[in-house]
């Protein structure tokens, strides 16, 4: 029922039923930025506290959301900024860089309660998690969620040549990798 | 299909059973907690706050100076003036017309004028006539009136 609804009628009920609105926006958006926060910080707790930010911070600023944007990329960057602080926090709970936080999650991956892959899989989430930062991201933007540069460069604020660049280098290092493991 | 998008379409992660079922509904749950808690800073009247521990001085000063009133006039009684009688007494009987008229009449007394009943008597009709005229009064309204 909610995929009838255009996210135009959305941007519309935000100015006469806020409340109803932001529904629409979970029901829609919520499973799409879960997912895409769970790649970023791996444990499903963390998504969770990550995706409740993103909705709430999203809620306190909607006054501040142009109507001419796209309601999908502006939620992308405020729930990869929500998941990136997470980690940025984590880094400094553990004392642990965030250079090598991929050896904590490298780990912790194939031993989370919540994770589910077959050895292929948990090979490319560690060579994911082997890459830098932004790499990261854009290589989960781009590779699972199937976003354009255009869509990803909105979100995160980045030219699409720099995007092009970075998940050009994230599959040449996730290649190397899974060659050599 | 490529083993690669056989890894693209596979998701390793897995969920709490129920969680996206439950995902709107919590969230809204603690948005709507967030506004209440916004609601109440926005109604909570900052000046309250901020007079509260004048107000709760004054209230205090007050107090003392009615409780200290009562305490002093129980322990000291009427207090005589230099003509022996009570003060309390003397002035307690006249209303406030009365100690008005007091003030004044011993104003004027001390000002030195006095009621004398001979000086009325002593401003002739022509007094009266030449002051009016040097007041440039029209001569035909002076005798009119009078």
């Amino acid at each position: 029922m909610m995929s009838k609804v255009s996210e135009d009628d959305i941007k519309q009920l935000l100015h006469t039923d806020a409340e109803k609105a932001f529904r629409m926006i979970i029901d829609r958006y919520g499973s799409k930025l879960y997912w895409h926060i769970r790649r970023i910080v791996i444990v499903h707790d963390d998504a969770d506290d990550a995706l409740q930010d993103t909705f709430i911070n999203a809620w306190k600023n909607i006054g501040s959301f142009r109507n001419e944007s796209s309601l999908f990329t502006w939620l992308y960057s405020i729930a990869t900024n929500e998941a990136l602080s997470l980690l940025r926090k984590k880094e400094k709970e553990r004392g642990i860089a965030l250079d090598d936080l991929e050896d904590f999650f490298a780990g912790s991956v194939e031993g989370s309660t919540w994770f589910d892959g077959d050895e292929a899989s948990a090979r490319l989430q560690n060579a994911i998690l082997k890459l830098p930062e932004k790499q990261r991201v854009v290589f989960n933007m781009k590779y699972f969620n199937d976003m354009s540069y255009e869509e990803i460069s909105e979100a995160l604020g980045t030219s699409v040549g720099a995007l092009k660049a970075s998940y050009h280098h994230a599959v040449k290092k996730i290649e190397k990798y899974i060659q050599t493991d | 299909m490529k083993p690669e998008d056989e890894i693209k379409n596979s998701n390793p992660f897995k969920v709490p059973d129920g969680y996206f079922e439950n995902l709107t509904d919590r969230t809204m749950s603690a948005i709507s907690k967030i506004r209440k808690e916004e609601e109440t800073v926005e109604k909570r009247p900052a000046r309250k706050v901020s007079l509260r521990p004048y107000l709760a001085l004054a209230a205090a000063i007050v107090g003392f100076a009615v409780i200290a009133t009562v305490m002093i006039r129980l322990v000291t009684g009427p207090v005589k003036d230099n003509a022996g009688n009570y003060t309390t007494e003397l002035y307690s009987d006249l209303a406030l017309e009365d100690i008005d008229t007091y003030l004044i009449e011993s104003e004027l007394s001390q000002a030195g004028v006095t009621e004398n009943p001979e000086l009325d008597e002593t401003v002739s009709s022509e007094a009266i006539i030449d002051y009016l005229l040097q007041e440039n009064v029209d001569v035909d309204d002076i005798y009119a009136l009078l």
